[in-house]
């Protein structure tokens, strides 16, 4: 593989440093014609912002470290110099997927290579929808007492909205937060109930009117006051949303609504972080608590309540559909992993594959259907939400054995 | 000249001399971690997989004749070996049968882009390495780890002139035209901000 691969290297650094005659660029952009994969290297190589990152990634290695462990090893047998398969817990690593922006472009030739099985590949408007599929990023809209809805984005500074007595304003880091215009005007913002809420593929975070920060995650909804009472700070939510709560005496209560929008349960807590999973269209509410303590408790029309105490590293989980209302407390829970999807990670630990397909559905704003049912699959592993679908879909297909197509904004999980 | 280095540096690395050895290594080790890296979705095991390539290499260092042929058994070696443990460990894990280790692309394709990303990877690298002392230390702090001219200033005890000096030599001495105009950008936006205030 290598005297082509020198002429080549060649060619990409004279490209990279101008120094490219026309001839030559032409032999290069042939050789580029003949493999997604080419292609997506050079674009990657072209593009500052992956240059740099791989400038830091290449530098990372500790050369000196394995300098000395190689020294003892050509010391010892040669059979402890042959690489070992995984220990089972390692695993997830060789799923994770590679830190990298990848160029959307990139990844589709990457993806649909020629006459790959399973691949889509007919007609030009299926692929060109297809590319457009990137992660999701900082979206939101915002519905303002009277009704008004404003998109966020990302970009967005500065005040986005005025409303009654209430500016919205959006600061540096994407923290929305509100402010009084006058503050002699004793009219009651309480009234002003505002609802924040993400779409797929969007994701936000706001502070709430006593300094208590939520985070939503995709299709995820939050309705607030636009102040709180003395008596107790209420909101209502949908989806996912982690909490950060300010402490005070007042007691803050989420609500957790359910798809006809009835209240399913609720959380009450004084000050703490803890993180609830509502999404409808799974079996059951998780609320797990971070800090502190809270009080969970069910509504189920008809029964009595039923209220459970948890502590941190515990994990609620309210039935919605076995036996609505019965709270389970699961011990020893990785708050880290289900906090990762703040810090841009889907991480899964032996999800149901279903279940990681929804999470994808989200956050990548696709539908998911089965052509030869649900794969009986457990998987574990972590998706860099960063990453494009199509490079999450390689790697799933990697690892599980299960192909996917992608008809625009539909992935087709098509078995083994 | 430099065939005769070559040569020296072989016939060196054909008896087993650690001097040769270490001046192998550290040419290709850090790029073939990024080779393997490439291969394996960023897997930490990528590390050990170079190293155990390299270990292979210095056990029957007798057989090579030319930097060519070290260099094409070390990245053959780590491409196979990254293949072996994709498909070994998806079968151990997954109790698939069966596994293409890569169904997606056609795996020679997607060693050869992965390999001459990371050959790339280590030219410029080398650009880099090669810019001298004080200006690769302003490069670094300025471009990869994106501190301004004040903080690298304090951090190298060297007056604010002397970091707009390091980084127009770097621009000058630099070949690959997005780190040139990477750091052109860097310091006219603080440059702006401080005539500004």
């Amino acid at each position: 593989m290598q005297e082509s691969a020198d002429k080549i290297i060649d060619l990409i650094l004279k490209s990279l440093r101008n120094e490219i005659s026309d001839a030559e660029k032409k032999e290069l952009d042939r050789w580029l014609e003949e493999s997604p994969a080419y292609r997506q290297v050079y674009d990657e190589l072209t593009n500052e912002h992956s240059l740099k990152s791989k400038l830091k990634l290449f530098g990372q290695v500790d050369s000196d470290a394995w300098w000395k462990k190689i020294n003892e090893k050509i010391e010892s047998p040669p059979e402890q110099a042959v690489v070992r398969p995984l220990p089972k817990k390692r695993w997830r690593y060789a799923v994770a997927v590679v830190i990298v922006m990848l160029a959307a472009a990139g990844v589709y030739y990457f993806f649909f290579a020629k006459e790959k099985p399973g691949i889509v590949k007919d007609g030009g408007q299926v692929i060109d929808s297809v590319t457009k599929i990137g992660p999701g990023g900082n979206y939101a809209v915002l519905v303002l007492a009277d009704g008004k809805e404003i998109a966020l984005k990302p970009a967005d500074t500065g005040t986005i909205a005025e409303s009654g007595n209430t500016r919205a304003m959006k600061l540096g880091d994407g923290q929305l937060a509100f402010e009084n215009i006058n503050p002699d005007n004793t009219a009651p913002a309480a009234a002003n109930n505002l609802i924040l809420k993400t779409p797929n593929g969007g994701q936000y975070s706001l502070m709430l009117p006593d300094g208590s920060k939520v985070w939503l995650n995709a299709a995820s909804s939050i309705r607030y006051p636009g102040a709180f009472t003395a008596k107790e700070r209420r909101v209502s939510i949908t989806g996912e949303v982690y909490f950060d709560v300010k402490t005070f005496s007042s007691p803050f209560i989420v609500s957790i609504l359910d798809k006809e929008g009835k209240e399913a349960g609720n959380v009450q807590v004084t000050g703490t972080k803890f993180n609830i999973n509502a999404y409808s269209e799974e079996s059951s509410i998780k609320a797990t608590l971070v800090e502190g303590k809270v009080k969970v408790k069910s509504v189920v029309a008809g029964n009595s309540e039923v209220s459970r105490q948890i502590a941190p590293g515990q994990q609620a989980v309210i039935n919605s559909t076995n036996s609505p209302g019965k709270i389970d407390v699961a011990d020893h829970i990785d708050v880290n992993k289900i906090l990762s999807w703040q810090r841009g990670i889907i991480a899964f630990d032996a999800a149901p594959f279903d279940v990681l397909m929804r999470q994808i559905g989200r956050w990548y704003d696709v539908q998911i259907s089965y052509t030869n049912g649900i794969p009986n699959k457990i998987l574990t592993g972590d998706v860099q939400r960063t990453d494009s679908l199509p490079a999450v879909l390689r790697n799933l297909q990697y690892v599980s054995g299960i192909r996917f197509r992608v008809e625009g904004r539909k992935v087709i999980v098509l078995g083994e | 000249m430099a065939n005769n280095r070559d040569f020296d540096l072989i016939s060196e690395f054909r008896k087993a001399n650690p001097r040769a050895f270490k001046v192998v290594y550290d040419a290709y080790f850090p790029v073939l971690c990024y080779f393997a890296r490439g291969l394996l979705y960023g897997s930490p095991e990528s590390e050990e997989i170079a190293a155990d390539s390299i270990i292979k290499l210095f056990k029957r260092s007798h057989d090579f004749e030319s930097l060519q042929n070290i260099r094409a058994f070390l990245f053959i070696t780590t491409r196979n070996a990254c293949f072996n443990f994709l498909t070994y460990s998806v079968r151990e894990n997954r109790k698939i049968n069966r596994l293409d280790p890569s169904p997606v692309e056609d795996p020679e394709k997607l060693a050869l882009s992965e390999m001459i990303r990371a050959e790339v990877m280590r030219e410029i690298y080398k650009e880099i390495e090669e810019l001298p002392e004080a200006c690769r230390e302003v490069f670094q702090l300025l471009y990869l780890e994106g501190k301004n001219a004040n903080e690298v200033a304090k951090q190298l005890n060297i007056s604010i002139v002397a970091v707009w000096e390091q980084r127009q030599e770097a621009i000058r001495l630099l070949r690959t035209i997005l780190l040139k105009k990477g750091l052109l950008s860097i310091l006219l936006a603080y440059g702006a901000f401080a005539f500004v205030a």
